[in-house]
Parts: C-alpha cells; structure tokens; sequence
C-alpha cells in the first residue's frame, strides 16, 4: 500500500511536469548557430578593419586614428601582405603592453585556452578535429608559446575575414 | 645484395629525375625558347608627367615661360648644354636652386644606347599611363582604384620564364595614385599568384616605418617561424575547405625570411646613413633610388621597375619642376652607374629603359610659383608626347629614332619590348592581351 502511494505520487508528479512544459516555436526558417564553424565570415576586412581588430585582441584597448592611419601606410607600402602583416604583428609583440596569456597558463590547461583563442579570434567554437590537432601539436612541441599560437591565428586567413 | 639493389634503385631514381622535366607554371616544359638579350632588365618610369619641352627637346624656360634660356637639364640621359641663364634647377646655394646637380656619366644614357625621341602616350593619366606602360594595354575598361585587368609583365615574366617573386620587384615612390595596385592584375589566367613584390621604401622605412616596422622580431626560422607556420597553415586549409582563397604572390617561406631580413636591413643602414643613395638625395625620387639599389644589391631581380613621380608638382610649381627632373635625371645617371660598378652579377648584362608615362599640356595654367613661372597639367596632345631611352647588351649606340615631325612608337610597344629582351615576346605576344605585337626594336 505505501509503496503503491508512491507509485501514484511520482506518476502525479511527472504528469504536472510534463503538463506544465512549453512547446518550442517553429518559424519554418532554418536554425543558424552564430558562433558555429566559419561563422559564416565571407567579407574580407579592410587593412584598417584587420589592424583595429588584431590591435584590440592583443592590447586589450582601441588603437588611436593616428596610429591606425600610419600603420595602414606602413601595410600598403609592402606588396607581400602576409610578410607585411607579420612584421607588424611582430613589432606589436614587441611592446611590454601586449596582453598575452604566459606560457605556463597556456600549459595548464590547453583546452580552455584553446577555446578562447578560437573565441577571441575567429569569434566561434572549436571544432573538435581543430581541437585534436593543436592539443596533439602543443603537446608533442612544448616549447611553443603562446605568442607563437597567438602569431598564427593574427596571421591566418580566416581571421581577414569577417 | 643490398649494395646491388640500391644502386640499381638510385641509378633509376637519378635516370627518373633527369627524364622528367621541370615544368613552368604556365604548363610548359622546360624555360622560353626566346634568346635573352640581358637577364636582367630595369624600367625607370620616369613619371609624372614630363614635357618634351624641357626634356628632351632641352628648351629649358624659352617654350615654357617665354624667356630666353636655352639647354639641357638631363645631362646623364642627354647630350647637350645646359642652360647658362636663370638657374632654378640644382641644389641651394646663394639663391634656391642656382647650383647644378654634377653630372654623374662620363657616357650620357643617349651615348650609350638608343634614343626614341618621340613617342605616343595615349593615355594622360598617372595611373593610366604606367599601367599602359606594364601591361602593353590602355585601361579603356576600368577605372582608378582597381587592379590591371590585363596581366602586367611581372606576370608574364613569372609564369612564362617561372621566375621566383623576388625576381620581380616593382618600386614606387610612394603608395598614392593607386601605385600599389600595379603589382599584378585581376586577369584569370595571371593573377596575384604571378604577381611581383613591391615596396614604397619612403613609407616603409620613412616615419611611419620606423616608428611601426623597425622594432619587428626576427623570429628564428626553425625554432619559432616553422611551429607558427604549420599551425597558421593548419588553421589555414581549415578555412580553405569552407571560406575563400585570399591573392598571394607566392613568395616561399624562404624568400618571405629574406624580405623580413632585407627589411631589418635596411632599417639599421638608414640609421647608419649607408643606403646606397644618390650623391644628392634631397627628395623622395632620389630616396626611392637609394633603395631600388639596395633592392638590387640583394635580390638581384629579373625586372626591376621604379616609380618615380616627384615632377608632378609641375601642376603648381614649375620651378620644382624643373628641380625634380634634374633629380630625376641624377638618379637615372646613379642607377645606371651603381649597377654597372657595384653589382657584378648585374653588370653588363643589364638593359635600362627610361620612359615618362605621359607629357604635359602645350598651354600653361593660370598657377604661378615663387619664380613667376607657369604651371602646366596634363590633358592636352602635348600630353601625349613622351620620349624613351634603352641601354644595355646588344642595344645600338648612339642612335636616335624618330623626331618631332615624325612619331615612332607608342607607350603599349613597351612590355613587347621587355619581354623581347629577356626572351618571352612569344609568349606574351600569343597571350593576345597585349594592343601591340610589336617591340620598339620591331620598329627601328
């Protein structure tokens, strides 16, 4: 008998749950996921754009009108975009005011810092074949640094685009 | 055993990789059947728009300024006497301008190599001129701000003769007037991947540079740069299988290392004051040569082309003007001298083509500088009046083709002619992209 009570208090029970649930609203329009692979980026950033924004990532702070105009210049004045991006990526590096993760809380725990990097850069999720490469590469190359993974996501191609 | 079978598999492996050509980019076998006349050739876009008046013709202010002064300001390219009257042109002294610039040939570029006196430049155009001058093309179809959409000689050079980027240099003074955009063109079949590299070296190693270049690290090839490219390379095809492709002028790993190195350079000898500069170096032409043999000095290109456009003041200040283009012709004269003396792999085996991109009007503007001189623009038939000079192997002496009565040649002869004498004009001729089949050497 008071096993049978509880049978019927837990049947009540799930019946009220179940009873209070919404049904979810379907608009006939495909669910995008804003932050899923790609992000669906197709527009190439303007010079400006990509030094504004990779300025931000490594400094934390806006880069002044001044700056970004000189440093335009300094880009256009260089075929080679890759090795033009590079060297001012490279002078950046140098700075004592970049904000760069050590090295040693990059190797505590490389997931989440791969998570954020990919957050911070690409502005979407890891994928987990991606994370798979660079746990397998950070972990079979331990002196790689931060800077150096910072450097190749600032130098990549997705990341000119938006 | 063992022995006896490596040795055969070596031998086949050695007999494979003699068998098996190298094939060009462009699809063929083997380099051009073209003879090269010189295997390296340099274009000084003497640009920004030069009156035959003044240059050529060596009429000094008598057609311009209605004043009686007579002579030859381009005393390394030209024969000729200069102006003995009213000296505006050189450096300072007791007034602005009144000491002319040493001449720096012992042989004027005339002398040496062949003079076309008078040349069609149908195209009035800063932009629209040189880009007629490096694709054979005038830009009926496109307009400023817009890449060639014909391929440039940079990109027939590359995919036709499978030259390395770093052979391909294209040197502006300065990155306006769309200069930049000339590197390569839009055209399916050529593209950015044929593209060559080019530098502003006012700007790069000028203020902005310094204050924003010239601190970069030099990370260390192995250690740093090969770990940061195979994850940049990694994130790089993840992006290809989903996002688009981005123009890239396809210099290696190793010839990107050289430029990064060229570059750090070049900052510590313009700290040093070891640029190899003109003897006078008081604007950006004669800056933008300094560099241009530092260029040439390290890459030791195939082609070469300098931008040169400090002339273009003639707008406003005729006075600055004529200055610029007594620079101009300092620095043509200090080009020719640095590679024949200070580049062995270069010397005597270097063609150099000098050529203005467009003239300027006959009339003058209403625009009058501190001298009381007229300024002149750029949209009339005067305009479309330019000269070109070549020099090098196997470019007859001290001969003058055409006159002012009697037109020989046009602006677009010209990437035949580049492309004649490092041994591609087959190629680029068959292209049929290019107005003219003909060289200026057809047209002698």
């Amino acid at each position: 008998m008071h096993i049978f009570n509880r049978f019927l208090v837990f049947i009540f029970t799930i019946l009220i749950v179940s009873s209070c649930q919404k049904d979810d609203v379907v608009y006939d329009i495909n669910q995008l996921q804003s932050s899923s692979y790609n992000a669906n980026k197709n527009k190439l950033k303007s010079v400006g754009q990509y030094i504004s924004i990779v300025y931000a990532n490594l400094f934390q702070q806006a880069l002044s009108s001044n700056e970004l105009v000189e440093i335009t210049r300094c880009i256009e004045s260089i075929g080679d975009k890759e090795v033009a991006h590079e060297i001012v990526l490279s002078n950046f590096m140098n700075s004592q005011d970049v904000i760069l993760p050590s090295d040693s809380l990059m190797r505590a725990d490389l997931d989440v810092f791969l998570e954020e990097s990919y957050r911070r850069f690409f502005v979407r999720d890891i994928t987990e074949a991606e994370r798979e490469f660079f746990l397998n590469f950070l972990n079979s190359n331990p002196n790689v640094s931060s800077e150096m993974v910072y450097m190749s996501f600032a130098l990549s191609n997705e990341y000119q685009f938006y | 055993m063992k022995r006896r079978s490596f040795i055969k598999k070596s031998s086949l492996a050695s007999a494979a990789a003699i068998s098996i050509p190298f094939i060009l980019p462009s699809g063929r076998l083997f380099a051009a059947s073209g003879m090269r006349m010189a295997d390296h050739v340099v274009l000084v876009a003497f640009a920004g728009g030069v009156r035959q008046q003044e240059s050529i013709l060596q009429r000094y202010l008598d057609d311009s300024q209605s004043y009686p002064s007579e002579g030859n300001i381009l005393y390394n390219l030209f024969d000729g006497s200069a102006p003995t009257d009213k000296i505006v042109y050189g450096t300072n002294n007791i007034i602005n301008g009144d000491t002319p610039i040493p001449q720096i040939l012992s042989q004027t570029i005339q002398n040496q190599g062949t003079t076309f006196r008078e040349v069609n430049a149908s195209a009035v155009g800063h932009y629209a001129g040189v880009n007629a001058m490096l694709t054979g093309n005038y830009m009926y179809t496109q307009g400023l701000r817009n890449k060639p959409t014909m391929p440039t000689i940079f990109e027939y050079l590359r995919r036709h003769q499978g030259e390395k980027a770093t052979k391909t240099w294209f040197i502006g003074n300065g990155i306006g007037n769309s200069i930049p955009l000339l590197d390569y063109s839009t055209h399916a079949e050529y593209g950015a991947s044929y593209g060559a590299n080019f530098l502003a070296p006012t700007i790069t190693f000028g203020v902005d540079g310094e204050k924003h270049l010239k601190n970069a690290k030099v990370y260390h090839p192995e250690d740093e740069l090969d770990p940061m490219y195979k994850m940049k390379y990694f994130l790089d095809n993840v992006w290809y299988s989903q996002g688009k492709a981005l123009p890239n002028i396809g210099n290696t790993e190793e010839e990107k290392i050289q430029i990064k190195q060229f570059v750090k350079d070049m900052f510590d000898k313009t700290q040093a004051g070891t640029i190899a500069h003109p003897p006078v170096s008081d604007n950006g032409d004669l800056s933008t040569i300094g560099y241009a043999c530092e260029v040439m000095q390290r890459f030791k290109p195939t082609l070469t082309v300098v931008y040169l456009s400090s002339v273009d003041s003639c707008h406003s200040n005729f006075s600055s003007y004529l200055g610029s283009l007594h620079r101009a012709d300092h620095g043509v004269g200090h080009l020719w001298d640095y590679i024949q003396n200070n580049i062995p792999q270069m010397a005597n085996n270097t063609t150099m083509m000098v050529i203005p991109e467009h003239g300027r009007n006959l009339d003058s503007n209403n625009i009058v500088d501190g001298n009381a001189f007229s300024g002149y623009d750029h949209s009339d038939a005067n305009s479309r009046r330019i000269f070109s000079s070549i020099v090098g192997p196997g470019i007859d002496s001290n001969l003058s083709i055409g006159n002012e009565n009697n037109q020989v040649g046009d602006i677009v002869n010209l990437t035949p002619t580049i492309a004649e004498i490092l041994g591609c004009k087959d190629d680029v001729v068959n292209s049929g992209l290019v107005a003219s089949s003909k060289s200026l050497f057809d047209l002698i």
